[in-house]
């Protein structure tokens, strides 16, 4: 007979979310949080990512499994910790770009892996950018941006925000940043999509 | 400079879905819905435009080309336009209503479908832009070449504002970044010439894994 446990991934992985009202006080019931997201929810997460990078599921399917790992979120958050990577992730699109599809994709799915987001927004000040991380004492800063003309900023970004906060990690991201900018930039990474992000974070921040 | 409205029939629906992740594999149902509810309403959305301007090159060397607005500073293009006589300057917008349509969303989910939509609007919009000077001109044009792409700083935009007043489409842009408002907003320059042009300018750039390469 097919578990309760099993029944809620199935919920996620279909997108069903009747079935996963329905599963959810169950799933509760029966196994702690640490083991509904260690079990269910991330082991389905990371699937749908896959899927996704072979193009065999769309950015708004993600989408879909992002809003029902939130609901669940929500929903065991009452019930006492969720499991948090106990890291504070800062994102924000730089001064100059107001692009910010990616940026926003990118947060969701960093909530969905229980890390604590801070979204400063989009065209953020240098300034903005080093005071809102200085002001979590953030882990990690993504910095997202599609314009090539505001490398120059986000250099600037980088520079302070190492000076600010040591040890602090720092990932950019956008349609023509590749290796040998971020290299050049002094970033500690390279997003290259959503795919692989939560891999290359977590490489990051081990 | 020449200006026109550009109809929202431009629209193909398999773009947009190629836009939005889908290799061989199709939208769930729910999904599906939104994405036909997303385009049913674009195609009744007005302020796609487009205007263009065509200019004789008036100096080159291997470096780039001198317009009469403004030194383009690309090898790259400076290559493909050898056998040019003239250039077209051109510019696109998806319009204010495709900005408000992301911005109004009421998820993710739907901002994104929307975002794609605006996406496919401009670049199909410079598709029947380039349709149009064929048709006006009769003259041979290569592929759209933009600023930002291959070895053509982002700032080269400004040669296209010189020669397309990016107002007369309601196109505002930052001073220092050159962003454009309507976000889904496209300015380019391409070749005129006769049968024998040049016409891709991917052949001649060094970025051999661009995701924007043209075969």
């Amino acid at each position: 007979m097919q578990s309760v446990l099993s029944k809620f991934k199935e919920a996620i992985d279909s997108r069903n979310r009747a079935a996963l009202t329905e599963m959810l006080p169950l799933v509760m019931e029966e196994n702690d949080i640490g083991e509904i997201f260690s079990q269910g929810v991330y082991p389905v997460l990371n699937t749908a990512r896959e899927e996704f990078q072979n193009r065999r599921l769309g950015i708004p399917e993600l989408l879909l499994s992002l809003d029902l790992v939130s609901t669940v979120l929500k929903a065991v958050s009452k019930d006492g910790d969720i499991p948090k990577r106990n890291k504070h992730i800062v994102l924000g699109v730089i001064e100059g770009d107001t692009h910010d599809m990616g940026k926003n994709i990118i947060r969701d799915l960093y909530r969905g892996y229980g890390f604590e987001v801070t979204d400063l927004g989009k065209n953020v000040k240098v300034s903005q950018f080093v005071d809102g991380a200085v002001s979590v004492n953030a882990d990690l800063v993504g910095i997202s941006t599609m314009m090539s003309t505001t490398l120059d900023r986000l250099g600037e970004v980088i520079q302070l925000l190492k000076e600010k906060i040591p040890g602090v990690k720092v990932i950019v991201g956008g349609a023509f940043i590749n290796q040998k900018i971020a290299d050049g930039l002094k970033a500690d990474a390279y997003a290259e999509d959503a795919a692989t992000l939560i891999e290359t974070t977590d490489g990051l921040l081990a | 400079m020449k200006q026109m409205e550009i109809p929202p029939e431009i629209i193909d629906p398999q773009v947009v879905l190629r836009n939005l992740g889908y290799g061989d594999s199709s939208p769930s149902a729910e999904v599906s819905d939104l994405i036909d509810s997303s385009l049913q309403k674009a195609r009744g959305i007005h302020g796609i435009k487009g205007a263009y301007i065509v200019q004789p090159i008036t100096g080159r060397s291997d470096r780039g080309l001198e317009t009469g607005f403004g030194w383009i500073d690309s090898p790259c293009f400076a290559a493909i336009s050898k056998d040019a006589s003239e250039l077209v300057f051109g510019l696109v917008t998806a319009g204010q209503a495709v900005d408000e349509k992301v911005n109004q969303s009421a998820n993710l989910i739907e901002a994104c479908i929307w975002d794609a939509v605006g996406t496919v609007i401009s670049e199909q919009a410079v598709e029947h832009l380039l349709t149009v000077i064929t048709a006006e001109t009769g003259g041979e044009l290569s592929m759209p070449f933009s600023p930002g792409y291959c070895d053509w700083e982002l700032s080269g935009q400004r040669v296209v504002f010189n020669a397309l007043n990016p107002s007369v489409l309601g196109i505002t842009y930052f001073k220092d970044s050159f962003m454009m408002t309507p976000q889904k907003s496209v300015s380019f320059v391409a070749c005129m010439g006769t049968a024998d042009l040049e016409k891709n300018p991917c052949k001649y750039c060094n970025m051999k894994k661009c995701f924007m390469r043209r075969k």
